[in-house]
């Protein structure tokens, strides 16, 4: 086998994917083989020993020995000192050197020591011995070989050293994001010790904080991997003393040989101690004890580099209580204003209960309710007056408070047991009456004062739409609450600029000041009261003036229900008109039978005179409703008619969910009319629209001017998308009884038609089954003098 | 030859009514109970006038007009009714002539010879 096969195997060996200890061992067997050697060692330096370790060796008891090989051991020659390959083939053991490296009793008669080193770094070295000749060819190959094996080594070196890094990134960035994370110390301080111990592979991790000033210890987060230590020892709490004192890191590489430890048999072989420093002041220490082992380590010593980490960790650490205390001290400014905060929400409830109370009264009780219960704004009392424009007075309406301090005890130990929020205070409906009504209540109700009463605080306060403090009584008309009180105080209630009211409190039973600041508040106050009143009445009047609207409606309908009624009763008219013409007729034919002088004659004629009166009474029943609304003709807009009757429908078509579009011609001529007639016919097409349309839908009303046979006429089209009428009955829908509903009578369209041909004009059905229907109502607007 | 008359009402008394005046004036009366009665008789013996009630089950004089005049426009109708009030409204539109029912017939007479001169029947 050539010495390139040799080395080929050796390549071979050092780049497979093994783990470097196998592979060295590898390489060194198969060399021991091969070039016959006596022994092959792999000596690596140890640097924080500053001394060789047999790691491996083709004398396994050597690396099992764990034998330390000092740097100046004769047999490593130049290859240390000179980092030079060195090659002896006269050795004379013990003659020329000593050394526990070569086996004296083998006789061996050469050897070689070749440095693994680059040129800044040492690594180790490789040793061996053979009886016999190494030949220059020998000496060649080992030197590749060397090589080779350095290659290796380092190329080891640098991916643990790259691990070492990406470790060392991704564990201070899981630190960071500690850092982001947690708000709370204790959390951050225990994970810190935790992950600081994995970043710097230290066995220990200790971080102790002390308070700010005082600097006695507060809490101590330890994270032990295996070995503990005396922490609280003099040493170490002499060490932590001793940084913190001088505010700076202590670095302790070894401590059997450190000053600051001798004496005191350390249990810790390497340590770090860094201060946390925050404003100047040390605020902690974190401590490290002890790295553990590596290929490259063996005591457990910390670097320069480790302490570097450490350094920067303690910033961050700085950093975070500081943003820590920070928010600590915001949340003592936020403690400060909470009451400014809890005016703000105070005002927030009550306006939201305000906002969402209609009825007046409900609403003037949840005001006064706010303003004195202890949740709220705390006043002993209160009392709400507003302003009578029409009579020109101050009226009281509501006062809440105890009239006595009895009273007052029992209603707040009462209130205390409750435990309700302000909110729920003034959201259930207190209207029910279920609290006792004060004497003061019923005082106040009773108060009226002229608007133009003079030296009263109440008065003044809505004459100079600001709060007014009366502190000595002055003021004494006052009749309002504080008739036993010389301490009160009065707000306006403003809404949109103009006063409406004010509201009067005072403390008669605590005799707690009212301070500027409560006036303030309750000032702040009384706006939002002011606008929630103004609100209420606003919707009150909104729902007088609904529910006379709907009185319209249903008025209107009833009218229309009258007329149904008279169509109801030509119904039965009609009926008894058929029996009665044939009773009449066949006495007719009868008496032409009797002669003129027969007695019969005479009961026949009775029969005949009596029918036709009936007949007579029944065309008048027959003809009434029409005859009477045939009268009442006037100039009337029409666009005023359809307006009108879409408002009666908006609740109607609001449920049934019905859009209205309409498309009034404003320029309409007057049309001389019934208005209630053409209203009406209006209504009926309107109403059979919304009927038309129970779920949804869309009515369209068009007004426009026309011209229809030479005559100015005004045109209402009146169009729904509620599927229309069925073709088959089409021609049916005007005769009056025809209906398909039930519960219809079947008159509105033949009412409608009826009104509108009064008017000699006509209706038109545009009819589009599945889709809607559009009534088309032409009115002339004069009628013909004829007519 | 006797000119026919149809008399077209769902109350037989007034049928009967009418078809014995009517009979006294020289016409030829038929008689139908319904509006489809009066249809059949006019499309197989064809009439000269119809007097046609409007308050009728089934389909209503109204109806029966419609179907009439589609059937032969120029043929004379007379409307009646109890019901004064379709004679203001729509019911007069494509009839010849609209009388409120009474006891008394003479009105009908007279329109019936009325529009027979009219037509020139
Ligand atoms: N806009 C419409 N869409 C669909 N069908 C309609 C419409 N208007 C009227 N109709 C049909 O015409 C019929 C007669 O309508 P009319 O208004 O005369 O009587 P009614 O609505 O049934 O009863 P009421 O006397 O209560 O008005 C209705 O029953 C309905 O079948
Ligand atoms: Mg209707
Ligand atoms: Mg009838």
């Amino acid at each position: 086998m050539s010495e390139f096969d040799v080395l080929a195997q050796v390549v071979e060996i050092t780049h497979s994917k093994e783990a470097i200890q196998s592979k060295i061992d590898k390489v060194i067997n198969y060399l021991k083989d091969k070039l016959d050697l006596n022994g092959i060692h792999l000596l690596l330096f140890k640097e924080d020993e500053n001394m060789f370790l047999i790691n491996y060796s083709s004398n396994n008891e050597l690396v099992n020995q764990h034998k330390w090989i000092p740097p100046d051991d004769p047999a490593l020659f130049d290859a240390v000192t000179a980092k030079r390959n060195v090659f002896i083939d006269d050795l004379r053991p013990g003659a020329d050197f000593d050394s526990e490296l070569i086996d004296h009793a083998s006789g061996c008669n050469a050897m070689f020591a070749l440095p693994i080193c680059n040129s800044d770094s040492f690594i180790g070295v490789m040793l061996g011995e053979k009886h016999g000749e190494l030949t220059k060819l020998d000496e060649k190959l080992l030197s590749l070989i060397s090589i080779e094996i350095t290659g290796m080594i380092y190329n080891e070196s640098n991916t643990i050293k790259l691990k070492e890094k990406i470790h060392e990134l991704s564990t201070s960035f899981s630190i960071s994001k500690l850092f982001i994370k947690n708000d709370k110390l204790d959390d951050l301080c225990n994970k810190m010790v935790e992950h600081i111990s994995t970043l710097l592979y230290s066995n220990t991790v200790m971080l102790e904080l002390f308070a700010q000033g005082t600097g006695t210890t507060v809490q101590k987060y330890v994270f032990n991997k295996d070995k503990v230590y005396d922490l609280d020892g003099a040493l170490i709490q002499g060490i932590i003393d001793e940084t913190k004192r001088r505010c700076r890191p202590t670095y302790i590489k070894d401590a059997s040989t450190d000053a600051r430890c001798s004496g005191s048999d350390p249990d810790f072989r390497s340590a770090l101690f860094a201060p946390v420093e925050y404003n100047s002041d040390v605020i902690g220490i974190i401590a490290l004890f002890d790295k553990e082992a590596n290929l490259f380590v063996t005591k457990k010593h910390f670097s320069e580099d480790d302490f570097n980490i450490l350094i920067s960790m303690t910033n961050q650490l700085a950093n975070f209580v500081e943003n820590l205390l920070m928010t600590k001290e915001r949340e003592s400014i936020i403690k400060e204003k909470e009451d400014k905060a809890s005016e703000l929400k105070i005002l927030y409830d009550v306006s939201k209960a305000m906002m969402t109370t209609m009825k007046l009264d409900d609403l003037l009780q949840k005001i006064l309710t706010a303003v004195t219960i202890s949740g709220g704004l705390g006043f002993n009392r209160a009392g709400l007056f507003l302003i009578n424009h029409r009579m020109n007075t101050l009226q009281g309406m509501l006062c809440i408070g105890p009239d006595t301090g009895e009273e007052a005890d029992a209603i707040w130990t009462e209130l205390k047991k409750e435990e309700k929020t302000l909110l729920q205070w003034i959201t259930p409906d207190l209207s029910s009456g279920s609290r006792k009504r004060s004497q003061f209540d019923e005082k106040v109700k009773s108060i009226r004062i002229p608007l133009d009463e003079e030296e009263n605080a109440m008065i003044r306060a809505i004459d100079q739409k600001k709060a007014v403090m009366v502190t000595n009584g002055s003021y004494l008309s006052n009749k309002a609450i504080s008739l036993d009180s010389t301490s009160y105080a009065v707000v306006p209630l403003i809404s949109k600029d103009k006063v409406i009211g004010v509201i009067v409190v005072d403390n008669s039973i605590t005799k707690q000041p009212i301070t500027s600041d409560d006036l303030s508040f309750l000032t702040l106050f009384s706006n939002q009261a002011g606008l929630a009143i103004e609100n209420s009445t606003l919707y009150s009047n909104l729902k007088k003036t609904l529910s006379e609207l709907k009185d319209t409606h249903s008025k209107l309908l009833h009218s229309e229900k009258l007329a149904a009624l008279g169509e109801m009763a030509a119904g039965v008219a009609h009926e008894i008109k058929n029996p009665l013409m044939a009773i009449g007729g066949f006495a007719r034919r009868l008496d032409k039978r009797f002669a003129e002088d027969s007695p019969d004659k005479t009961y026949i004629n009775i029969i005949i005179k009596e029918v036709s009166r009936l007949e007579k009474i029944l065309n008048e029943i027959l003809n009434f409703s029409k005859e009477e609304r045939e009268n009442n003709f006037a100039l009337n807009d029409i666009n005023k008619i359809i307006n009108e009757t879409l408002i009666m429908f908006d609740n109607e078509m609001l449920e049934n969910n019905i859009t209205t579009e309409t498309n009034l011609n404003y320029d309409l001529p007057m049309v001389l009319c019934n208005y209630q007639q053409v209203k009406q016919a209006v209504i009926n097409l309107v109403n059979n629209s919304c009927q038309a349309m129970p779920r949804s839908g869309k009515l369209s009303v068009t007004t426009r001017k026309s011209l229809v046979r030479n005559k100015d006429s005004v045109v209402i089209e009146i169009s729904d998308t509620g599927g229309g009428v069925n073709n088959e009955v089409l021609h049916n829908i005007f005769n009056p009884f025809f209906t398909t509903k039930d519960g219809g009578t079947g008159l509105g369209l033949a009412i409608t038609h009826r009104f509108i041909a009064n008017h000699s004009g006509s209706i038109e059905v545009d009819n589009k089954p599945g889709l809607g229907v559009t009534f088309i109502i032409n009115l002339p607007v004069k009628m013909d003098e004829e007519e | 030859m006797s000119l026919r008359v149809l008399v077209v009402d769902d109350e037989e008394n007034i049928r009967l009514l009418y078809k014995e005046e009517l009979t006294e004036e020289g016409y030829d009366v038929v008689l139908a109970e319904s509006g489809y009665e009066a249809l059949d008789i006019v499309k197989e013996q064809g009439v000269d006038l119809v007097v046609l009630d409007i308050k009728m089950p089934k389909i209503d004089g109204i109806e029966t007009l419609r179907l009439l005049k589609d059937e032969s426009r120029d043929l004379p109708v007379i409307l009646c009714s109890a019901y004064g009030q379709y004679k203001q409204d729509f019911c007069t539109w494509a009839s010849d002539a609209y009388i409120v029912k009474t006891a008394d017939l003479t009105e009908l007479k007279a329109t019936i010879k009325n529009i027979i001169k009219e037509k020139n029947i």
